[in-house]
């Protein structure tokens, strides 16, 4: 299923562009941030597909309610002292209709692997890794149906990475909801997403399977775009040293297929 | 060699007890380690943001026994976006700083923050603040710079920043201090540290730390891709020097 936007309006261009629905999805490029009005819901003057059908305006706004875009660095706005005024804070701002506010906050602190005593904790001493956790705990608040999450891994080190992965896929999987996953770590996005998009100069360099796009290696440097490691080495054995491997995501995979070529 | 800083049997909250760390003079040390594992909090009681009643060497004398004045001459650290510019502009922040202008240009240079000293402050992006920060710091000279998990606001140009610092450490013989959760960062550094839950795990020089990558693993940090690679095929005899670099690591599988 696909959810696509026709024609948004960059500057002397336009450009359709679409996700993938009830998956991973990476975004990357230098074009992102002129997009989230369009991708947020708050500009729908233009035609919006979901499995190419044209949404109607009570169907745009439905989506606008179900969306959230979560910027990089988010916590920073907010003035509230704690954890908890700052979650509870944004579910009035966001006038999110909740019967147990309390819990829905226990509920995504829990999703996020979060324990109950940091929302006594004063936002200004929180770790790098517990904002960034908390900023994703809120933006689960209001149960959204599409998540666009700027740099999610940033701050955190390897076991929380793996916990945000898990998360993201029973999210998908299990719970069908849409990740958008906005990064400039290529690798990253190489390693974990299924579909994806990378829009750069307002043009869109490359859309579609994150394997198939992201090994296209002439297109990407073309555009300046870095290609994943994985991919580079890949190549860089079958230029230097004729030698077909297959591109791989894992890095066991990769060593297992130089073994069988050794 | 000698010690710049000595903590010795460190006792804080639930994170330290009996904590021993020494940093050598005029090197470049990371201090790496899971999330909340206290890299933040050691930067900031270096900074003296955090006051305990352990005892802290700096330089031979307790830190608690200088002035302000004398350990802000000593001592300057970067907490990112942790800033508050008086000036309009960048420039004008810098200008305030007495220093020849040979070693202002060098440092606006080395930074590539040529073309942001004219901007507004409130229009710099969180890259550029952190870029004024380390800008603003150096040009104080201190002898003891403190740096704290750059890479997720420099990104990209976290390798070509640590390479800079580098340089800079070694010509005016300072010590620096980072922490990081990106093992790559210490790559051009002099000494590694790994934390894990209050007491240090792995140390030595970067590049043999890396090669306890099931260690590394298990404390919950990633080792960079050509290093992890490079680990394991040597692991598997394929083979035998660890290469980082993509070339000449594929020449000495198949040579």
């Amino acid at each position: 299923m696909e959810l696509t936007w026709k024609n948004i309006p960059l500057k002397e261009k336009k450009l359709t562009f679409s996700i993938s629905l009830e998956e991973i999805n990476g975004l990357t490029g230098n074009t992102v941030k002129e997009l989230w009005e369009y991708l947020t819901f708050r500009k729908t003057d233009l035609d919006i597909l979901m499995d190419k059908k044209k949404l109607n305006p009570e169907e745009k706004q439905e989506k606008r309610r179900k969306t959230v875009y979560l910027e990089e660095n988010s916590l920073n706005k907010y003035f509230q002292k704690t954890v908890y005024e700052a979650m509870y804070y944004d579910i009035r701002s966001r006038e999110i209709i909740l019967k147990d506010p309390k819990k829905k906050i226990l509920d995504s602190l829990k999703i996020v692997g979060l324990p109950e005593k940091i929302l006594d904790h004063n936002l200004k001493i929180l770790s790098s890794s517990e904002r960034a956790l908390v900023q994703l705990a809120m933006a689960l608040l209001s149960n959204p149906d599409i998540l666009w999450i700027e740099e999610p891994f940033l701050y955190l080190d390897k076991t929380n990475k793996k916990k945000l992965i898990l998360l993201f896929r029973r999210m998908t999987e299990q719970y069908h909801k849409t990740i958008v996953w906005i990064s400039e770590d290529v690798d990253m996005l190489y390693q974990y997403t299924n579909h994806i998009s990378i829009i750069q100069n307002n043009k869109i360099i490359g859309e579609g399977i994150t394997k198939e796009v992201m090994t296209q290696a002439d297109k990407l440097k073309k555009n300046k775009i870095p290609l994943p490691e994985m991919v580079e080495l890949t190549d860089l054995i079958k230029a230097k040293k004729n030698i077909s491997i297959d591109y791989h995501r894992d890095i066991r995979d990769i060593i297992k297929d130089i073994y069988k070529h050794v | 060699m000698k010690r710049m800083i000595m903590i010795h049997q460190f006792f804080y909250k639930d994170l330290w007890k009996d904590f021993n760390l020494y940093i050598d003079k005029n090197k470049f040390t990371t201090i790496s380690g899971p999330n909340n594992c206290g890299k933040t909090t050691l930067i900031r009681i270096l900074n003296r943001d955090i006051i305990t009643d352990n005892m802290i060497l700096m330089n031979e004398i307790d830190i608690n026994d200088y002035t302000i004045q004398e350990y802000s001459a000593l001592v300057q650290c970067v907490i990112p976006l942790e800033i508050i510019f008086t000036e309009r502009t960048l420039i004008e922040e810098i200008n305030k700083i007495e220093t020849s202008l040979d070693f202002r240009d060098e440092i606006i240079k080395g930074l590539k923050l040529t073309s942001v000293i004219q901007k507004q402050v409130k229009n710099l992006t969180s890259e550029e603040i952190v870029l004024s920060q380390i800008a603003l710091a150096l040009l104080r000279k201190p002898a003891i710079l403190l740096l704290d998990n750059l890479h997720p606001y420099l990104k990209k140009r976290t390798k070509e920043i640590i390479s800079f610092l580098k340089k800079y450490q070694v010509k005016t013989e300072s010590t620096i201090i980072q922490t990081t959760t990106y093992l790559e960062d210490s790559i051009e550094t002099d000494y590694l540290y790994i934390l894990e839950k209050g007491q240090i795990v792995l140390e030595g020089e970067p590049r043999e730390v890396f090669e306890n990558d099931n260690r590394i693993n298990k404390i919950g940090l990633d080792l960079p891709f050509m290093m992890d690679l490079s680990v394991k095929l040597k692991d598997y005899d394929l083979i035998d020097e660890l290469e980082y670099d993509k070339e000449r690591l594929v020449d000495q599988i198949w040579n």
